[in-house]
């Protein structure tokens, strides 16, 4: 007998129900960071006086390569051999400068970009440091676009001393995607804790990466977020260093527009009809004030001064792989006094990430 | 939506879950060592198509998927030894058109766009053995193993690492991929019944070599097999590139 079975569905519902970890992962306002510990400990001295601090937004590993996010690129997967090339040239770079207290960003634990290669634990092996906490910044289990997969990125403080109160505290997330956008999008972060430096109580580090692409308020809120907090250190009699990647230019910057240096070819931008008519993320001219009020209350490793006298010294990032530092986008901030003429922008380091570190020395305070 | 639609296909055609079967009257054998009697003919829109060449030689594949990822097999029973019914089953799976499909910019790409997806063929074989151990049921022991062929070399970072899509496509990475597994199916009720499967892929050319997935689906038939209500769950765990990770995926599904 010849039976012909013939089914339509009328509802199939599959859904991935991840049981610890949804697709994309959200965040509680102010959650515990993750501790890291070096394989080996490395002693350190008992008396310190002078510490140096330096910023630096590593970009995951991937160097100066065409990423497809931010360089007009056509590169998303690298290989292991090529983060592991520039994750060495990065920690040689580390081992150089030496600071004693590391803020980092877009260090990537756990990303199929990166070849899945936990970046924070190798460089705390592969450099001096023996404690580091990291909040996420960005998180899903395999985002469907781009061939992008599974992405873990987040900013993390590495000091050679105790780490403790480590908190991940959430910045508001953007407001001009769409909400599929969003929920896959990374969620930025600021990341602060307590270092035990020898005779000290007080002494806190807080490193945010502010939103780079957002064309809403959003970047300007979490801008006043980080000062809210350091004000919160402040008042309660705290001492900090703090920094990162805040995505805007200090005030007095002659240039405010990158268009037309960050366009993509294909692209066309500032011409009438152009939409948008400024390339996300790279006109900052709505911005010029948004960094006066930390500037009057904290004191910068950069002073105002310094930077409006001389503008290129202090430049930090490009987003064109084969040009120079053409913008400053990284800072470190403090509520005592840094050591006078001490501070470094690393402009040398030109193969190791998009962006060059920061470094800037700290004269600790007696009690 | 297009790219929405073809991932929905996509996932359709990897977990294979709407092959069911009915233990009673043995329409559905899919997964056992049963074949479908001679010029029988069983269409699914997405799930396994069907029909008996003779009344020992079956030929299946994926009705629409098969657009997608061509899967065609045939499944040859070589007849009753003891309480026992052996089967082999050989089948080509083509997955190019799917890879590529989803190797692009933008939302619905699973793959990066800076890659090439060779030509991707997989043969696969395996013996089934079923027994009837209690009435309105069978037991399915089976075992194989799959090896590919590319037209050029496949970049190691085009793998989709999702549950479900990377043991199915693993083959294409590290070769050759065994599978090994159990299904279990019975009427308990009536028109109702149920299938556990116990599924393991088995790569031995990597230390990413171990994938299990185990299914628990409820069925309810329509009395004149005419409406099928499928809801149940698939549990995957397995060594990704990524690390170890375990999945849970609810099912609902209606059929008539």
């Amino acid at each position: 007998m010849i039976r012909k079975n013939i089914f339509t569905p009328l509802i199939f519902l599959i859904l991935f129900v991840y049981s610890c970890e949804p697709l994309a992962t959200g965040f509680a306002d102010h959650e515990d960071a993750q501790y890291y510990y070096a394989k080996t400990y490395k002693p350190v001295a008992d008396t310190i006086t002078v510490v140096k601090v330096m910023t630096w937004n590593m970009r995951f590993g991937a160097g100066r390569i065409p990423w497809f996010g931010d360089a007009c690129g056509n590169r998303v997967i690298l290989t292991e051999d090529e983060i592991y090339t520039t994750l060495q040239n990065i920690v040689d770079k580390i081992n150089l400068v030496k600071p004693d207290v590391l803020l980092i960003q877009e260090v990537d634990l756990k990303s199929k970009r990166s070849a899945y290669i936990d970046q924070l634990q190798w460089i705390i092996d592969h450099t001096y440091f023996n404690y580091a906490v990291f909040g996420y910044q960005w998180k899903a289990q395999f985002i469907p676009s781009d061939g992008l997969g599974r992405l873990e990125e987040g900013n993390a403080i590495l000091s050679r001393w105790k780490l403790s109160d480590g908190t991940r505290i959430q910045l508001p997330l953007r407001k001009d995607q769409d909400q599929l956008t969003r929920y896959f999008y990374e969620r930025c972060s600021m990341v602060t804790c307590k270092i035990e430096f020898p005779g000290l109580t007080n002494f806190y580090a807080v490193n945010i990466h502010a939103s780079a692409f957002a064309t809403d308020d959003t970047k300007h809120q979490h801008i006043i977020l980080f000062e809210k907090e350091l004000d919160r250190i402040n008042t309660a009699g705290g001492v900090f260093v703090a920094g990162g990647d805040l995505n805007t230019l200090p005030p007095g910057s002659d240039s405010t527009d990158y268009c037309i240096e960050d366009m993509c070819p294909q692209e066309s931008f500032h011409h009438v009809g152009d939409n948008p008519f400024h390339k996300d993320g790279s006109n900052y001219t709505p911005e010029v004030t948004w960094l006066n009020s930390l500037y009057s209350k904290y004191t910068s490793a950069v002073p105002t001064s310094d930077y409006i006298a001389n503008q290129t010294k202090y430049f930090s990032h490009t987003t064109r792989g084969e040009h120079f530092w053409d913008r400053t986008l990284d800072y470190l901030f403090t509520n005592i006094q840094w050591v006078d003429k001490s501070e470094v922008t690393h402009q040398d380091f030109t193969k190791e990430s998009d962006h060059a570190p920061v470094s800037v020395l700290f004269k600790l305070p007696k009690y | 939506m297009r790219n929405i639609l073809l991932l929905i296909l996509g996932i359709f055609f990897c977990t294979g879950l709407f092959s069911q079967e009915n233990a009673t009257k043995n329409y559905w054998t899919d997964g056992t060592a049963y074949t479908v009697s001679r010029h029988r003919l069983e269409i699914g829109i997405f799930t396994g198509s069907r029909y008996g060449l003779t009344d020992d030689l079956e030929l299946s594949t994926h009705s629409l998927i098969s657009f997608l990822a061509l899967k065609l097999s045939v499944k040859k029973s070589w007849g009753e030894y003891g309480s026992f019914r052996i089967a082999t089953e050989h089948g080509v799976f083509y997955p190019t058109q799917f890879m590529r499909l989803v190797t692009q910019k933008g939302t619905g790409g699973l793959i990066s766009p800076e890659f090439t997806i060779p030509q991707l063929f997989a043969i696969d074989n395996r013996v089934l053995v079923s027994c009837k151990p209690f009435e309105n049921t069978i037991l399915t022991a089976h075992a194989g193993f799959t090896f590919a062929l590319k037209s050029d070399k496949l970049d190691s970072r085009t793998t989709i690492d999702l549950p479900v899509f990377y043991p199915r496509l693993a083959m294409f990475y590290h070769q050759p991929e065994i599978d090994l597994g159990i299904d279990f199916q019975r009427k308990i009720y009536k028109c109702f019944g149920f299938i556990f499967d116990v599924e393991n892929y088995i790569l031995p050319g990597t230390s990413k070599n171990y994938f299990l997935e185990n299914s628990g689906i409820l069925t309810y038939t329509s009395k004149k097999q005419s409406l099928r209500i499928e809801a149940g769950y698939k549990l995957c765990w397995g060594k990704y590139p990524c690390g170890n990770q375990w999945h849970l995926l609810p099912l609902i599904a209606v059929i008539f």
